[in-house]
């Protein structure tokens, strides 16, 4: 599942900068990012099997000029297919970090293309609200009682979406 | 019509002669490499080569067969006893590794059965023997030059016997003239884009190998009875080679998409005896070059 | 950025010019691709009916320097004009090959059904895409243009088959054959940027869980083809461009005078030209899977071989260009060796036939007209594969190469194939896509017709190739004639069934039943196309579909 949820212990550290202070109240921090398909090492075996089999028909013309007319367009495939998977991959590259602890709770959205907000509210007066409809999406979660109503997880599947507005919920309870 | 152009045009009367001693032999060629009205298998094979494509090809015939029939068969089968009629509940089966294993392997042995039937075919078409004869043809838009490298003209030792063959009907039309044009060259009207006014002769049981390039674009070479085929190509030599069993006249197309008159420039092989063949090698030394049964050789100027 | 964005469902408010002309909507480009693909099919089409029209008796009675004509000319009259028949073969290759079958099967079902097939919310560039199919418009554009500018022989247009080999092509005057090239290039680099962004959508954009292994065979036979485009489309490109500078700035690639080599043209043609054909047919694979084992109700018969079936074909279509020219002077050990090597493509194609079958096996088959469809490309790919193993043979080409065999067997497997493939798609989706009916009858109907014309046509084809009749001539000798003249009626009967095709679907598009359900096949339609309405919505998928809707326990 594309999200995890990892209980703060007073002196670990969180993994972004700027909230690694110990602190002596427990908190959580729920990690979101969208789900990709095409794991690092696919993308690797897939480029080399497509650079390997495109560079076939140059040993027919090994020794000709032809060659080098051809090899400009092999190479301008190979590099259109590299940029276009890298090009999705940080298209996706968006993560959710979701602290919260007793007397704060910040939302950080980092990506795609550096793009960064940040959110921050009191939990004890924010609520998950799950719209079944009326949003981009089916059942998507909000956070409502902070200077604005931001979304959470849009990207996740619906599923997981009910989960998230779940979990989140508990813990809000539980910290009040 | 173009009927005698050749290479190194000069005058033919000196080997007026020789005509009287050609004409004989010719009379009785027959036209055995054609198409006929209506067929559906190959022309007649008169070569070795020809003849075991031609097993070759029975062979396979039979395998396809066999093998579509089958699928048309299991087709029709399941369409008749697994219809929603006859089989109103579906079984959910999705492997069966004897069954898959089985359709991998059968068609492994049946394809290795047909290579090793194959691959000697290709050899022997690809490993010509010692030639007898060595023919250069040479592909033009739109008409076959022949040159027979061995053979030298009558009055001028440093150039070689070599002539060009045109379809007979240079308005690429049947009409009446072209059909009288046919009838004097000794065919019909049913050869009609099939001949050609001069043709490559070549004698009968000899290993012929002819070479092949193209002087514009690309031709290709066909003999369907002889079962010869060869692109030629610019700038390169092709060879082929054929042993013709039997004499008659054969002919053939070009098979390679080289412009606009693509259809009309037929090739016309003539197989002769030995006897013939040096008889019309003499004569084409002096610049006669048509083998033609008809003593009178036709009026070309006029018939255009 | 995170803030909420609440508000009511979005309607499609979209006007006609902003829904068609500026889409980047995966499902409206894959309709504007097929609608695109029967318009240049129809062109296409009328090509070949001109042709066998002109075939059907020997001697030339259409195709005159005085003049195209629609009625017979007495001999007297008409002088034959091969330039004319040489521009409208070239025309029709180019058109299918280029312009018709891929952007019909890629880019139209590749387009409207792959990213659904996957649970994607649209492509993964989906600018791209309109730009893709702007370019293949404009890329038609030219292709039809070439037709109709100078050309060589004084005429219009350019004569030199759809391979474009030189010297032929570099020799032909006029700018109509760099128009054609022009048109290829566009083509080439439209197909190249679907290719890519189909790949990427394919890898990268599944939904959770849907592994490599769990896609459906229709979204894999897109992938593979995009894969072979992705690799062949780069090295035609590569060809024509220097075909191009052959042409006009003197360069020597493929002049012998030069010093260049026309057979080297002709080698990186069919590294480019042998995959084409799988290009061509792999999506019809796809349909016609998803087709047979819908009406069959049942799962699929070995969903993994199939697969790797699919590849192996794919991998294969690369290692055998050279059985395309057997006789053009290669050594015998090339000539062996492409010949042992095209024969191995027989084995995965007998697996996916005999999975086909056996998928069938057992089932419980309801003959509606996408599964008549299905029927018939199995019958025609097996007639059409089965002349293939024949043409594999080095000796036996010898004899059947470039004659009227040869345009027999690829029309078996490419234009019955394939186009058997499109039209079995477009009847299994066409309620999915326009949420309307077609009278089944008519559909049957159509089919029939194509099927028994089809065959009509191309079947005699096979003894006028044995009997030494050799391709793209505009006249033959009179033996020819007894099977040309019956090959004709069968191009006449399967353009009248053409034309049919284009009424019904006109009426099913206007006045056809509307569509309520989501499916309305059965169960065994499980891709998540069937979880949608008929039409779908412009947005779909934007959340990610439930596990439960793809992911059939009696999948596999």
């Amino acid at each position: 599942m594309p999200y995890e949820i990892n209980d703060l212990q007073s002196s670990a550290a969180p993994d972004h900068p700027g909230a690694d202070l110990p602190l002596a109240n427990a908190g959580h921090s729920l990690h979101l990012w969208p789900y990709q398909s095409l794991p690092r090492t696919g993308f690797v075996w897939f480029i080399g099997i497509t650079a390997a089999l495109i560079s076939l028909p140059l040993i027919t013309l090994l020794g000709s000029p032809i060659l080098w007319g051809l090899l400009p367009f092999l190479l301008l495939a190979i590099a259109g297919l590299w940029w276009a998977l890298q090009r999705n991959y940080r298209d996706g590259d968006i993560i959710e970090h979701l602290t919260i602890r007793p007397d704060s709770m910040t939302l950080v959205r980092k990506g795609p293309h550096g793009k960064h907000a940040e959110w921050d509210a009191n939990p004890y007066w924010v609520t998950p609200v799950l719209h079944p409809t009326g949003g981009p999406v089916p059942n998507y979660v909000t956070l409502r009682g902070g200077s604005r109503e931001v979304e959470l997880g849009a990207f996740l599947s619906e599923a997981e979406r009910i989960a998230l507005y779940g979990e989140v919920g508990e813990i809000l309870r539980q910290i009040r | 019509m173009r009927l005698s152009t050749l290479l190194n045009g000069f005058a033919t009367a000196s080997a007026g002669a020789l005509l009287a001693t050609t004409a004989m032999a010719q009379q009785s060629l027959e036209i055995v490499g054609h198409p006929v009205a209506q067929g559906m298998g190959f022309q007649p094979a008169v070569t070795e080569v020809a003849r075991e494509v031609h097993d070759l090809d029975h062979m396979l015939l039979i395998i396809i067969t066999v093998i579509s029939v089958f699928v048309t068969g299991l087709l029709a089968w399941v369409m008749w006893r697994y219809s929603a009629k006859r089989n109103p509940n579906p079984a959910s089966f999705t492997h069966n590794s004897p069954l898959e294993v089985a359709w991998t392997i059968v068609p492994i042995v049946i394809l290795v059965f047909i290579g090793a039937f194959s691959l000697p075919v290709l050899y022997k078409q690809m490993e010509p023997p010692a030639a007898d004869l060595v023919v250069k043809v040479v592909g033009n838009q739109w008409y076959w030059n022949y040159e027979y490298p061995d053979v030298k003209m009558a009055d001028d030792e440093t150039t070689t016997l070599a002539f060009d063959s045109f379809l007979i009907g240079s308005d690429l039309v049947l009409n009446a003239d072209v059909e009288a044009q046919l009838v004097a060259a000794g065919y019909s009207k049913n050869e009609f884009l099939l001949a050609t006014d001069t043709a490559m002769v070549v004698p009968v049981n000899k290993n012929v190998v002819v070479q092949l390039t193209g002087a514009d674009v690309i031709h290709g070479w066909m003999m369907p009875a002889l079962g010869v085929q060869s692109s030629a190509v610019p700038g390169r030599l092709n060879q082929v080679w054929f042993n013709a069993e039997k004499e008659g006249i054969y002919f053939g197309q070009c098979s390679a998409l080289c412009g606009k008159n693509h259809a009309y420039m037929p090739i016309t092989v003539k197989v002769v005896s030995q006897a013939a063949y040096d008889a019309w090698v003499l004569k084409a030394q002096g610049g006669d070059v048509v083998f033609s049964a008809l003593p009178a050789p036709m009026d070309v100027a006029a018939a255009d | 950025m995170a803030d909420a964005a609440i508000h009511g469902t979005d309607h499609d408010q979209r006007g006609f010019f902003t829904r068609w002309f500026m889409s980047t909507n995966h499902k409206d480009i894959g309709i504007l691709y097929l609608f695109t693909g029967a318009f240049v099919g129809f062109i296409s089409v009328l090509f070949t009916v001109y042709m066998r029209l002109e075939l059907m008796n020997p001697g030339v009675q259409y195709m005159c320097e005085e003049g195209m004509r629609l009625t017979a000319a007495a001999a007297s009259e008409c002088t034959p004009n091969g330039h004319l028949w040489n521009v409208l073969i070239t025309g029709h290759g180019i058109l299918m090959m280029f312009f018709v079958v891929i952007p019909a099967l890629f880019g139209g079902f590749g387009n409207y059904f792959m990213p659904l097939q996957i649970g994607a919310p649209d492509m993964a560039f989906p600018r791209m895409n309109n730009l893709s199919y702007w370019m293949f418009v404009a890329g038609t554009g030219l292709a039809i243009a070439s037709v109709f500018s100078p050309g060589g022989e004084g005429g219009m247009g350019s004569g030199v088959g759809w391979v474009l080999y030189p010297p032929l092509s570099t020799r032909e005057s006029g700018y109509s054959m760099d128009l054609a090239i022009f048109a290829v290039h566009l083509s080439g680099a439209s197909s190249i940027l679907g290719a890519i962004n189909m790949i990427t959508t394919f890898l990268n954009m599944r939904t959770p869980g849907m592994t490599m292994h769990k896609v459906p065979l229709f979204a894999w036979s897109i992938f593979v083809t995009a894969w072979l485009i992705l690799l062949a489309l780069p090295v035609l490109a590569g060809a024509i461009t220097m075909l191009l500078t052959d042409r006009n700035f003197g360069t020597t690639f493929f002049d012998p005078e030069g010093g260049g080599d026309p057979i080297l043209y002709q080698h990186i043609l069919w590294f480019f030209g042998h995959p084409e054909v799988y290009i061509i047919v792999l999506p019809a694979f796809g349909i016609i899977s998803q087709v047979i084992a819908t009406f069959s109700k049942k799962p699929i018969f070995g969903y993994l071989p199939m697969v790797y079936a699919m590849v192996a074909i794919g991998v294969l279509g690369f290692v055998v260009w050279a059985h395309h020219m057997y006789t053009v002077g290669m050594s015998l050990t090339l000539q062996s060796y492409f010949m042992l090597a095209t024969m191995v493509i027989a084995v995965p194609t007998g697996i996916k036939i005999f999975s086909w079958i056996a998928t069938m096996w057992g089932g419980s088959i309801e003959l509606k007209t996408p599964m008549l469809w299905a029927f018939g490309f199995l019958f025609l790919f097996t007639v059409g594969g089965v002349t293939g193993i024949v043409l594999s043979q080095a000796g036996v080409d010898r004899v059947y190469h470039d004659t009227y065999y040869v345009v027999a067997h690829f029309h078996y497997v490419m234009s019955l194939g394939a186009v058997f493939g499109i039209f079995a798609g477009i009847y299994f989706w066409f309620g999915k896509m326009s949420g309307r009916e077609y009278p089944e009858w008519a559909g049957k109907l159509h089919f029939y017709t194509m099927f028994i014309g089809a065959n009509l046509t191309f079947f005699p084809q096979h003894f006028l190739g044995r009997q030494g009749m050799p391709r793209r001539y505009i006249d033959y000798p009179e033996a020819f004639a007894y099977w040309n003249k019956i090959s004709s009626y069968g191009a006449f009967l399967s353009f009248a069934s053409f034309v049919f095709f284009i009424g019904v679907m006109a009426y099913s598009l206007r006045y056809g039943r509307k569509i309520t359900v989501n499916n309305y096949w059965n169960e065994y339609a499980d891709t998540l196309e069937w979880t949608l309405p008929c039409p779908p919505p412009e947005h779909t998928f934007e959340q990610l579909p439930k596990r439960a809707d793809w992911d059939k326990s009696h999948a596999h």
